[in-house]
């Protein structure tokens, strides 16, 4: 899991994103949904983006795709894809770079597909918009047979319309689409949000292995961490739209260092044990008026002085691992939770 | 393909459930319309339809089926020439209505803007002033009358209400995920618009357009009904201002009205079934699950 491989290890960034800032106007102010996020990815690697809901994970997918909607607003940051900047790009390179180097597979695949269109147009159509070049009928149909058995659908899926397909088979026609020109970065959305457990697996498996076979770097945005575990390499926490810590998956659940990571962790049940579920107790902040220093510190066990007067950096405290937290470096791990806290009823 | 290719596609398509019991009575209805439009005309001997070509005032009779009007015209004779013009008259205005229509709803619903406000400040003012005195003051001033000429003055204001609905169903549209989907996928702002939106508003648009030739057909028999209407040629409508002037429905002349209100009610009750029918026949969604 952890990228070890010293070939993987030495590639150049694929994707690489920095100081992203994206703001929602609202008649309050800014709200601020992702606030300077960095990170990076190199060929091959699967990130996942967790956090709670309006965390900013949905806002980042969309940014990196460019698709911010009024009254979102991308305010600062860099998107390099191969070194390009996608938020300075042009019009017409930026349509080029979608799909074929950057794909989004989207929240909600019941939606993503248009009802009125066989599946087989609906793939042609994103490949048309990039090789608008006069393609022979037979060529296209063989194209798009090969890439629905890709994604593990029969070729006769193509001559279907959507709401002749099962969920799953919805999720893996709008796989086979964002991945119909071998793009570099996946983005996907919560892909698999709306399924059962059983073909949510099933269409990660098939993600994992198309991916693996275009040596795609993927972000995968989403709230399940059992899904994360399975999936990712890495995995990115969210708090009210920053990245509070970034680390190998298998370390970042056994070991967390960030106290929102422990207690989101703490709030899951376990299969092994038996112990009583704990919630993380207050709600995130609403994003036009934070609260000062660490956005996660009215919650947070840990919370002394500092935190609320200084907002903590992402900072390496490992090999691998960053963390924005005031207990390191002075901490070489996250301590046990203070008793008073616990005592004190602050968890309901 | 042999004939009994043929008859097996229609009886499959008529065993479809997309084929509807609305949508077969309308398109039977029509097909009766049309066919006593364009075939009657040959089958009938036109000059009876001429002024001074019977008797006036006759009631039917096995000589003439149905009757004479005061002018000495046979109704039959008039009411089949009638009724094609009065539905050319229909599919024009219809036609230019959805037409104007489709254009400003689809760009006004998927661009926005400027340009949004002012279709809709337009189409809504247009629609709060009674249509028929616009029109009555249109056509009043209009010179030589035509077939062609009268659907365009019809038209002028039949682009409202297929604009406004079918904005509506853009807005709706255009916030779907696959329109999102199809922008994440590179494809162009336009050809989202035509490849993406527009297949889906098809039943829409065949909805508003049979709704278009219905409120086209109401206003020119109103403007017929009031004189403002054709001098070369008979419509239906012209046959219900003759009959009002003459004072038919007073000198018990029943076979001088009837026929032409009966051909009209039977056009509308043919569109409203039709409306009603191919929402459900252009819908993919609906039908093949049964």
């Amino acid at each position: 899991m952890i990228p070890a491989n010293p070939t993987v290890e030495r590639a150049p960034d694929v994707l690489r994103v920095e100081d992203l800032k994206v703001y929602y106007e609202t008649s309050k102010g800014h709200a601020k949904a992702v606030d300077g996020v960095s990170f990076s990815l190199r060929p091959g690697e699967r990130l996942g983006l967790i956090g709670e809901s309006g965390s900013g994970k949905t806002t980042i997918a969309m940014a990196l795709m460019r698709l911010t909607h009024p009254p979102g607003r991308i305010v600062g940051g860099r998107v390099l894809l191969d070194g390009r900047d996608l938020l300075a790009m042009r019009e017409r390179e930026l349509r080029r770079a979608r799909l074929k180097e950057i794909a989004l597979v989207p929240q909600g695949a019941m939606n993503s597909l248009n009802p009125v269109m066989r599946i087989s147009d609906q793939i042609i159509d994103g490949v048309m918009a990039h090789e608008p070049d006069r393609h022979p009928r037979m060529e296209l149909e063989r194209r798009v047979a090969r890439l629905l058995e890709r994604v593990g659908l029969e070729s006769s899926v193509a001559g279907r319309y959507p709401h002749e397909l099962s969920g799953g088979m919805k999720q893996r026609a709008v796989l086979a689409i964002a991945t119909s020109l071998d793009p570099k970065v996946i983005i996907a959305d919560e892909p698999t949000s709306a399924l059962d457990v059983v073909v949510q697996r099933q269409v990660m498996l098939t993600l994992g292995r198309v991916q693996e076979g275009l040596g795609a770097a993927v972000v995968l945005v989403g709230h399940d961490m059992g899904l994360m575990a399975q999936f990712a390499d890495l995995v990115g926490v969210m708090y009210a739209g920053k990245l509070v810590e970034v680390g190998p998956v298998e370390q970042l659940l056994t070991e967390p260092r960030h106290p929102y990571t422990r207690l989101l962790i703490d709030s899951l049940p376990a299969l092994d044990e038996k112990r009583e579920l704990r919630g993380i107790p207050g709600l995130p902040p609403t994003l036009v008026d934070m609260p000062a220093g660490c956005a996660f510190n009215p919650r947070c066990p840990y919370q002394h002085l500092r935190c609320r007067t200084e907002t903590p950096e992402l900072w390496e405290v490992d090999p691998h691992r960053q963390v924005a937290c005031h207990l390191y470096p002075e901490h070489s791990a996250l301590p046990a939770i203070p008793d008073k806290q616990i005592r004190e009823g602050a968890i309901p | 393909m042999s004939i009994h290719g043929v008859l097996r596609e229609i009886s499959r398509v008529a065993h479809s459930p997309r084929m509807t019991r609305p949508l077969i009575a309308g398109s039977v209805l029509m097909l009766c319309v049309l066919m006593l439009s364009l075939i009657g005309p040959h089958l009938v001997n036109q000059q009876l339809a001429l002024v001074g070509a019977r008797a006036p005032d006759l009631a039917p009779s096995s000589a003439n089926w149905f009757g004479t009007d005061s002018l000495g015209r046979s109704v039959l004779a008039f009411v089949v020439d009638g009724t094609w013009p009065t539905l050319q008259i229909g599919l024009i205005a219809g036609g230019v209505g959805i037409g104007i229509g489709l254009l400003l709803g689809l760009l006004a619903g998927y661009f926005r803007g400027v340009f949004d406000a002012t279709v809709r400040v337009l189409a809504d003012s247009l629609l709060t002033i009674p249509q028929i005195a616009i029109l009555v003051i249109i056509a009043a001033n209009v010179q030589q009358m035509t077939v062609n000429l009268l659907g365009l003055v019809v038209a002028i204001l039949a682009w409202m209400v297929p604009t406004r609905t079918i904005r509506a169903q853009v807005l709706s549209m255009r916030e779907r995920g696959y329109v999102e989907v199809a922008r994440a996928n590179g494809q162009r702002e336009i050809e989202v618009l035509f490849r993406e939106v527009l297949p889906n508003l098809i039943p829409y648009i065949a909805a508003s357009f049979v709704g278009a030739v219905s409120a086209g057909i109401l206003a020119a028999i109103g403007l017929e009904a009031l004189g403002l209407g054709l001098s070369s040629a008979p419509t239906l409508g012209t046959a219900i201002y003759w009959a009002e002037k003459y004072s038919a429905v007073l000198g018990g002349e029943w076979w001088w009205w009837t026929p032409p209100i009966v051909i009209i009610a039977v056009i509308f009750l043919s569109l409203f079934l039709l409306s009603a029918g191919l929402d459900r026949l252009a819908n993919p969604r609906i039908g093949s699950r049964a």
